[in-house]
């Protein structure tokens, strides 16, 4: 139950479902623009500020860090280890911050540049999950349906979402029976060896989480028909409104300026948030040197 | 000529690809504001007559349809569904399946907002119908984590704000305990009242419903075998019905056994007060003569060693959204001993399921402990404890995770690393037992519930467990497949295995159960042999609970406890 919403009447839940989501839009673009650790951490302490500004409890956060530490770790791993990630990006100078021996004797470089696109990896994660999780648990889920609605969406995309959104903590529940029901069976979820445990998992868990959404979609089917949805869509009405407020035009105004700034700062033109940034404080630090 | 709301005429229908007609040879005729009662076993076809009225067969689920259904003048066959719903609003079976919105609120709105009813309108009516299902202070909540009780109300409300001139209700109340049952049955039947609208509702709760409404009809495979009015209909079908596999009010059952005795019973009685008036006059005997039929042999537990054992027991669910958490569970002590069959009830939310949950290390306390064979849950290796405690879920497709029956038997004892030809050995045994040797080779998922639940069990059986916990082996399953699995049940416990089942059903748990255990509020309420405890009629009430129909008979004729209509029918016959 983890994704219910979070209580408040801070300004940021005051805020209108469609700035909100823009917000979110907003911080995933950055998260995607910048490429140099320190530039991202910056948009992730803006993160971290608004969950503990808007009461978003801290025990929220670091459960969603460590089950979805295989996604960040891993991504980050790769990433610091693969030559194609410096590549890819043009960086000519590489920096070798350890040689690593592998057991035939061939020797491996693990270089600052891409140890900072590691990190940059797992920031850019985080900061997708953690904005995702932000407007999750600070909109309420009827108001980011009826949102998309006034954003002139067709209704039965914006009531489709709204339901998507709706069901997510429902099949998060019934993936823990599942897992329980497994468990009782005596099947280990737990076990070091992640392969196995990947591959029991698809095995195993897939098949009635699959099942389960299949008759759930059929059932849901049934339940939109026999309650009028596809009456005369064109005619339907709309229980809540939403108003742009004062706060809804400042916010709105600062998220066209980051947006201004990312695209100007970001990859594709002056490219300043690139990992050079790092890597030049640090040659001035004296930390690291040219080869 | 009067109107009718509803006609089916000469209604026969057969499902795409299905050789078999689901429906043959209806025929209903329906005022305005008439109650119309429908029941019958599984598979009667009594949700696809539902699904005929609003349109759903044949627009949706598409078939062979022949004869004519009129709903308030239209041809279904010639009417759009939504147009049809929007008359005819429909209340289906599971409640958690029809729920689609984020919050109740919206839940509520949402019907009236597809039929463009003006916003200010549906407020209004929101709040009125909020107030009347007494869900106004959840409004705000997701109605998916709602109790089964209350989504059953949200998925009521939401059809009540549309106004529909007819209700159709698919087993309202499958998710309800007693006491929520009836409190659904009076709000239905006050808006049928009030509002003069017209009802088709589909149960199996009889006993509660025997006398609420206007006429009934009783399936079996899919055609219409008993009509007319309730009291009509159990006069002559009573015993029938039982045979059928539904279950007619205890006293009625009773009344037509004793007339196959030979004894004189004019009336059929269908509540309790008529029971007692009928069955007061055949008494002739002292209680003390008819001590004997209802005395019983209890076995003795105590100085055994305890196969589970519950102390001080708290158990506090986390709110992750902020909030202080839901205590699920308050102090409980319990002991069960090996060979001991216990049903734990109480109303929806009282804390059995997380109490069993502590029995197999699924969860673990906030405080206090459990012991299983002497030793704490948590020192338990989980693969050692799923062989001791074995657990089947009440929603069987939870469990099932396999292609085939035979894989889903093998599964659990693979997982624990048992020999190869233990395990046939095993499933060898279950397969007899359960009588799935047709469906060894069938994917598990295409099984009916029923089937699906057997499997179920016996995917956990195949474990060898010493404690069998089976959550709400009777919900959503009509009273022959009850028996059947509770028939299982108490074949495993007579074999030695200590058996605890979590239900709803009074009937059941006096029929086959030798101890009781009641749960309010995360505390034991009762706790004791069956008997003892479903003679405790005002601590049962605290929570809502109502003991058997003959208990309540035998009670209040001042004659020893009765807990099966047979003990009952034992009684009444040595007064002739």
């Amino acid at each position: 139950m983890s994704w219910e919403y979070v209580k408040g009447n801070t300004a940021f839940h005051r805020l209108d479902p469609r700035v909100k989501f823009l917000f979110w839009a907003t911080m995933m673009f950055l998260m995607v623009a910048f490429f140099d650790p320190i530039w991202l951490g910056c948009v992730l302490l803006i993160l971290v500020a608004i969950c503990m500004w808007t009461g978003i409890p801290g025990r929220a956060i670091t459960y969603l860090l460590k089950v979805s530490a295989w996604a960040w770790g891993g991504y980050g791993l790769f990433t610091a280890f693969s030559l194609y990630s410096t590549a890819v990006h043009g960086l000519e100078e590489l920096h070798v911050l350890w040689l690593v021996h592998l057991p035939w004797g061939a020797v491996f470089p693990l270089t600052w540049e891409g140890t900072l696109m590691g990190i940059r990896a797992c920031i850019m994660v985080w900061g997708f999950l953690l904005s995702l999780r932000i407007l999750t648990m600070l909109t309420p889920l009827r108001d980011l349906s009826v949102g998309f609605a006034k954003m002139k969406m067709p209704p039965e995309f914006a009531i489709t979402i709204g339901l998507a959104i709706s069901y997510v903590p429902v099949l998060i529940d019934e993936n823990e029976k599942i897992q329980q029901a497994l468990q009782s069976r005596g099947w280990e979820f737990g076990g070091a060896n992640l392969w196995k445990r990947a591959k029991a998992l698809l095995s195993q868990m897939l098949i009635p989480a699959i099942m389960g959404s299949f008759r759930r979609a059929r059932f849901l089917a049934v339940a939109l028909e026999s309650r009028g949805f596809s009456y005369n869509i064109a005619g339907r009405t709309y229980v809540r409104e939403l108003k742009l407020k004062k706060n809804d035009y400042i916010a709105l105004g600062l998220i066209a300026a980051a947006w201004v700034f990312g695209l100007y700062s970001g990859q594709w033109f002056s490219k300043i948030s690139s990992v050079t940034f790092t890597i030049n404080l640090l040659k001035k630090a004296g930390i690291i040197s040219t080869l | 000529m009067e109107e009718f709301d509803i006609i089916i005429d000469n209604l026969t229908y057969s499902y795409p690809k299905s050789k078999k007609p689901a429906l043959s040879g209806i025929n209903v005729k329906l005022k305005k504001g008439e109650t119309l009662l429908i029941t019958g076993p599984a598979g009667a076809g009594k949700t696809t007559l539902c699904y005929c009225i609003n349109g759903l067969v044949p627009h949706f689920f598409g078939g062979e349809m022949e004869g004519r259904v009129v709903v308030k003048g239209m041809d279904t066959k010639r009417s759009t569904m939504s147009t049809l719903t929007y008359v005819a609003g429909t209340l289906f079976q599971d409640p958690e399946t029809q729920l689609v919105c984020p919050t109740v609120y919206d839940e509520f709105c949402f019907g009236a907002e597809n039929y463009g009813i003006p916003p200010e309108e549906i407020r209004s009516r929101v709040d009125q119908v909020l107030e009347w299902v007494r869900l106004s202070p959840m409004k705000d909540r997701n109605p998916h984590f709602l109790s089964g009780g209350e989504q059953q109300a949200c998925a009521l409300g939401a059809v009540v704000t549309v106004r529909p001139e007819i209700y159709v209700l698919d087993e309202p109340t499958s998710n309800l305990d007693p006491y929520g049952s009836i409190q659904l049955f009076k709000l239905i039947l006050e808006l049928a009242r009030s509002e003069k609208k017209t009802m088709v509702i589909i149960e199996h709760k009889l006993e509660e419903l025997a006398t609420l409404v206007d006429y009934m009809i009783v399936m079996d495979e899919g055609k219409i075998v008993s009509e007319g009015k309730p009291r009509e209909v159990f006069e002559k079908e009573s015993e029938h019905m039982d045979d059928i596999g539904i279950k007619p009010p205890q006293s009625a059952l009773l009344a037509s056994k004793l007339r196959r005795e030979g004894l004189k019973i004019d009336n059929i009685p269908l509540t309790l007060n008529e029971a007692i008036e009928t069955y007061s006059k055949l008494l002739t005997k002292k209680k003390s003569q008819l001590e004997a039929v209802s005395s019983e042999s209890r076995k003795v537990y105590e100085g055994l060693r305890p196969l589970i054992e519950v102390r001080d027991l708290w158990f506090t669910y986390p709110a992750l959204g902020g909030g202080e958490g839901t205590k699920a569970l308050r102090g409980i002590d319990l002991v069960i001993y090996p060979g001991e069959f216990i049903a734990l009830i109480g109303q929806n939310g009282s804390g059995k399921t997380t109490l069993v949950k502590h029995f197999n290390g699924l969860i673990y306390s906030t405080k206090g402990e459990v012991l299983v064979d002497g030793i704490s849950t948590r020192n338990w290796k989980k693969s050692l404890l799923a062989q001791k405690v074995g657990y089947v879920f009440q929603n069987p497709d939870h469990q099932l995770c396999c292609k085939t029956v035979l894989e889903e038997l093998k599964f659990g004892p693979r997982n624990v690393k048992i020999p190869e030809e233990e395990i046939e050995n095993r499933v060898g045994e279950v397969i007899k037992r359960l009588d799935l040797v047709d469906m060894v080779n069938e994917d598990p998922f295409s099984l009916s519930k029923g089937e699906r639940q057997r499997v179920a069990v016996g995917s956990v059986l195949t474990m060898k467990p010493d404690l069998l916990v089976v959550d709400e082996p009777t919900t959503g399953q009509d009273f022959k497949r009850s028996k059947y699995l509770m028939e299982v049940m108490s074949e495993l416990n007579k074999e030695g295995k200590t058996v605890v089942i979590i239900t709803h059903d009074m009937n059941i748990a006096a029929e086959y159960v030798e101890r009781v255990t009641v749960l309010k509020d995360g505390k034991v309420l009762l706790d004791g042999s069956t008997r003892n405890v479903f003679t405790q009629t005002e601590a049962l009430s605290k929570t809502y609970l109502k003991p058997p129909q003959v208990t309540l008979i035998s009670e209040r004729l001042g004659l020893p406890p009765a807990l099966k209509v047979k003990e009952m029918l034992d009684m009444l016959k040595l007064q002739m």
